[in-house]
């Protein structure tokens, strides 16, 4: 008996990163007393008309692009026509046959993800419901979002969660939305058949309200059980709209399809065709920082880890600090090894490129220890002083006259005669405890190699 | 031509109809999609659908702030409501979107 | 009768005063005419108090009752507005209170636009000024019966398939519907967002001329508002010899021969000036009464989705929220605008859409290009403004189809976008009749110049009998 494979789409809607609403000047804001950021549009009074921000279109572009989509110079605003006490005017604004992008793709662990299209909508108000009654506050109606559909190219509901993951890495590493999913900011609806045919797709459910990566992925192992012991009892699976409890885990069937609404759409009278021209679009491309998955690769080839690779590429604020040191500091390895250990330790402090590059430079040019690197860090952390400042202040400069680090030698070696008889004997292992008395004798400031080459050359005298 | 199913567009529509309301609102629907139904002898070439007979592109708006009505004034034209939210009957377990 | 600078004119040197012409209109004010919703008296009265040197300076307005002022409540002449009060209002108000207009009151008209004679008003039905027992015409019949009857100079109406051209015909003053985005729709509760034009009714081409002036202009309020440069309305006075007007022969079939009669000899007086004239043809102007119907009806049942009774207007409590939205909506609505709701849902359900709505926006291209060709023979088309004069009330109340019947005239300019004024041509035993005439985009001033030629042959003062000045 062959196996049952199921198939999942994803629909996302993330939420734009624009100031104000879509169609309107109010305020988008996070928290705020109800019905505060609320106008005659988004509250969608007789007599109001939308009008369209332009920040939001971009946002919606840059997505597009960052998913490898087409971007159509012309799209169109349909309404969607239902009721709701949530939806202000009988009718949502949405893009329905003709998108701003389309066709797109990304790769998933190695795995090719294709995207249908990205389109632009409004969002909805918000209910909260009590025991007799419910109440509805209008801040969150026309916040603007982006409905992101995929194909049905996931086989797993882990590979739906790595989808959702790197969608999400890209939309907040690109600054298009802010993706909290805590904030309903990155919601996703999965949608998933199973069928033991090659070639053959099952009868689809929808699965709706998942708040968390975790119930993504069980409300899709549970859907899967419940729809393969649909078919094993030799019924049919029905489309359907699931929600699921993550108390018990399950998955349930909320509403049947079949009744659905008719949305009537048609085109927005109210707003002529959406063009874009291919100025702006290229203008928009070169505002594109390199996604995460690439930016990993170009670290692996500069000589870093994978694991090295992966931290650093997945924070846009780590990455972007380590190219820019690279500009002025050359040294892939070494400045990979500053962002990991110190910087990161640091908790990402607020450091400018300039002042963290001048510090490695010290380290390199052997002006001061590796210790006092990091000491100097922590106090630009603290004190946004330069880095020299700090040196100096501190006397953190490096002891590497040697001269006067033959002087330390020769008072070591005379402190500890043993070790001392035992190293002109040519005790070769002796000249790290030598190294590490002067150090200690110079409170770390003795430059090692220094120290070391002097204390071999005395051994070799004997 | 079938009957058009008045009671399926009063629930899309979101009308009430009483009875005989309905009755006569059926055979008034029945002579309107009569009269329009005219519209399929008439030749047409098949055009893109855009819908929008301007040439002029949608303009955009900036994305700047523009103050928000006061509270008062979001609910001034309604009796219904409670700690600044509007409000109606609860609407849980009433999913028709 | 004087036309706005006439008055402008008189305002300065002191021989009458703003508040004396505002007290002489609304002295006019007939209750039986049952033109005005709301007068708005004090309003008035507090716009005078502005210092303003604007065009339209002390001239008292009436305004439709489905174009929002802030503070007075717009009621769209339907029991589903309920109570409602604006928080804004219209780009056009806003633009008129700039220019020192004042408002008198918010007309009636048929619920939310949907008529043709302003019977069909949750306020009870307007008659017409020259005899109350017909129709004013509609759907912006209170709008023009305010002018008609003196107790406003001026109006503003709105026009989906001809509510400002029909009832000016009816009423015999001038009614002009601008080029689609033209004139700014913020602030114009919608019914047909694609065909609707805010529209102005006046005693004469020069004042409909200063108005549009006025309110006329891209608005960044309104995404559909052109930002074309808009014209000098204010000077009328050149009309081109070298200008070709066409008759397109569809529109003088099925008419009264009266208004036959009538605007053969507009057309004569215009030929007298040296004007050359060409019978035209515009095959499809048939179908413009389905075709504008369902374009019409759909965008209205989804226009009028959001009087569910949750923010604003009319509420009934029921068992459910759905319970509540249907029974509020039943009871906020009057049969006709549920009839529209109703075959709109129709027309734009997935069973139907590609048969109907679909269909009908292709056909409605066809139009268009029909009479782009035909203005690449002539500048200018002539037509009736209405198959025959007003009807009595009651007539046509319940009758679904012939309400629609005037709209044969009027609705193809609101298809095709096009600007197009109706002035009066004549009279046909007591009640007056108009003539059309329909330009190419933008050309407002060319349809109003040629008004203002006919005008100054003929003065037809005599039809405002109501009208006193002083």
């Amino acid at each position: 008996m062959s196996e049952y494979r199921p198939t999942i789409g994803v629909e996302v809607h993330a939420q734009l990163k624009t100031e104000t609403k879509l169609f309107c000047g109010c305020p988008v804001a996070f928290g705020e007393e109800a019905n505060t950021n609320v106008c005659a549009i988004c509250l969608g009074l007789p007599g109001v008309l939308p009008s369209l921000n332009k920040k939001a279109v971009e946002l919606a572009i840059k997505a597009g692009l960052a998913l490898n989509c087409e971007i159509h110079t012309k799209s169109i605003f349909a309404r969607k026509n239902y009721f709701y006490p949530d939806l202000p005017k009988g009718y949502q604004i949405t893009q329905y046959r003709f998108p701003i992008a389309t066709d797109g793709k990304i790769l998933v662990e190695g795995k090719e993800i294709r995207i249908k299209r990205v389109h632009l909508e409004e969002e909805s108000a918000k209910s909260i419901h009590e025991t007799d009654k419910s109440l509805i506050d209008y801040n969150r109606s026309g916040v603007p979002l982006i409905e992101i559909v995929t194909e049905p190219d996931i086989d797993s509901p882990d590979m739906a969660v790595a989808y959702l993951k790197t969608l999400q890495k890209i939309l907040q590493f690109e600054s298009i939305s802010d993706a909290v999913m805590a904030r309903a900011e990155f919601r996703c609806e999965p949608n998933i058949s199973v069928s033991k045919e090659e070639g053959k797709l099952g009868t689809r459910t929808e699965v709706k309200n998942l708040n968390s990566f975790k119930a993504v992925k069980n409300s899709l192992s549970s859907e899967i059980k419940r729809q393969i012991g649909i078919l094993e009892a030799g019924e049919v699976v029905e489309q359907a709209t699931i929600h699921y409890s993550e108390e018990t885990g399950k998955t349930w069937v909320a509403r049947s399809k079949e009744k659905s609404s008719d949305y009537r759409y048609f085109p927005e009278p109210d707003l002529p065709p959406l063009n874009v021209d291919k100025k702006w679009i290229e203008e928009i491309k070169a505002t594109l920082g390199e996604l995460p998955g690439r930016k990993k690769e170009k670290y692996i080839s500069l000589g870093l880890s994978k694991e090295d690779a992966k931290i650093i590429s997945s924070s846009s604020a780590a990455s972007s600090l380590f190219e820019e040191i690279l500009k002025l500091v050359n040294e892939p390895l070494e400045v990979s090894k500053w962002i990991l250990r110190d910087y990161r330790s640091l908790g990402g402090p607020d450091i400018s490129a300039a002042s963290f590059a001048e510090m490695i430079e010290m380290v390199l040019s052997g002006e001061i220890s590796r210790n006092a690197g990091a000491e100097v860090l922590a106090e630009m952390t603290r004190t946004k002083k330069a880095p020299k400042q700090i040196v100096k202040e501190k006397n953190l400069a490096q002891i590497s006259d040697s001269n006067a680090l033959e002087k330390i030698v020769r008072e070591v070696l005379d402190e500890n005669p043993d070790e001392s008889t035992r190293l002109k004997k040519g005790e070769k292992k002796l000249i790290g405890f030598f190294v590490g008395q002067v150090m200690k004798k110079t409170k770390g400031k003795a430059d090692p190699k220094e120290v070391s080459r002097i204390i071999s050359e005395y051994e070799k005298k004997y | 031509m079938k009957e058009v199913d008045i009671k399926h567009l009063s629930k899309l529509a979101n009308i009430e109809l009483e009875r005989e309301e309905e009755k006569k609102l059926q055979e008034d629907l029945n002579k309107i999609i009569k009269h329009i139904r005219q519209i399929q002898e008439v030749e047409v070439r098949q055009t893109p659908n855009t819908t929008h007979l301007s040439v002029e592109a949608l303009p955009f708006r900036d994305d700047k702030k523009e103050k928000p009505l006061s509270v008062k004034e979001v609910l001034s034209n309604t009796k219904e409501q409670y700690k600044n939210h509007f409000t109606i009957n609860r609407m849980i377990n009433e999913d028709n979107t | 009768m004087k036309t706005i600078p006439e008055y402008q004119e008189l305002f300065k040197k002191g021989e009458i005063t703003p508040t004396g012409l505002l007290t002489n209109c609304l002295k006019k004010i007939n209750p039986s005419l049952n033109a005005y919703i709301t007068v708005t008296e004090e309003l008035a009265r507090k716009g005078l108090k502005k210092d303003s040197k604007g065009k339209l300076r002390g001239i008292p307005i009436a305004v439709k009752d489905n174009i929002n002022i802030k503070g007075v409540p717009t009621t769209c002449a339907s029991n589903v507005l309920k109570g409602f009060i604006p928080p804004f209002s219209a780009t056009v108000i806003e633009r008129i209170e700039k220019n020192g207009g004042i408002f008198i009151g918010k007309t009636n008209l048929d619920e939310f636009g949907m008529g043709s004679s302003t019977e069909r008003s949750y306020y009870g039905p307007t008659k017409n000024p020259f005899d109350e027992t017909k129709v004013p015409g509609g759907s912006s019949g209170g709008s023009a019966a305010a002018v008609s009857s003196g107790s406003a100079v001026i109006s503003l109406g709105s026009d989906t398939g001809g509510s400002v051209r029909q009832p000016a015909s009816y009423c015999g003053l001038v009614g002009l519907k601008p080029t689609y985005g033209r004139v700014s729709r913020y602030g114009l509760v919608a019914f047909g967002s694609s065909l609707d034009q805010i529209g102005i009714i006046g005693r004469n081409s020069v004042d409909v001329g200063i108005m549009l002036e006025v309110i006329a202009g891209y608005d960044p309020k309104d995404s559909t508002s052109s930002k074309k440069e808009i014209d000098d309305y204010s000077d009328l006075n050149e009309v081109s010899k070298n200008i070709k007007i066409g008759i397109p022969e569809e529109y003088f079939k099925h008419i009264d021969p009266g208004v036959h009669s009538s605007v053969m000899e507009i057309k004569r007086r215009i030929e007298k000036e040296g004007i050359s004239f060409k019978s035209v043809s515009l095959p499809t102007t048939g179908y413009i009464i389905p075709t504008y119907q369902v374009i019409s009806y759909a965008e209205a049942s989804s226009n009028l989705a959001r009087y569910d009774g949750v923010r604003y207007g009319l509420r009934k409590n029921g068992e459910s929220f759905h319970d509540t939205i249907r029974k509020s909506r039943d009871a906020g609505f009057l049969p006709e605008v549920k009839r529209r709701i109703l075959v709109g849902t129709f027309v734009l359900s997935s069973e139907a859409i590609a048969e109907y709505y679909e269909r009908a926006d292709l056909i409605r291209r066809l139009i268009t290009q029909e009479f782009n060709e035909v203005f690449r023979e002539v500048d200018y088309l002539l037509t009736p403004a209405t198959p025959t004069p007003a009807f009595p009330i009651g007539e046509r109340t319940d009758d679904p189809i012939r309400m629609h019947v005037p709209d044969r005239m009027t609705a193809g300019a609101n298809l095709a976008g096009l600007p197009a004024v109706v002035a009066p041509a004549g009279m046909i035993g007591n009640l007056p009749i108009g003539y059309q005439i329909i330009g190419k985009p933008f050309d407002e001033k060319g349809i109003l110049s040629i008004v203002r030629l006919v005008e100054k042959m003929a003065p037809f003062e005599g039809f405002l009998k109501e009208v006193r000045d002083e």
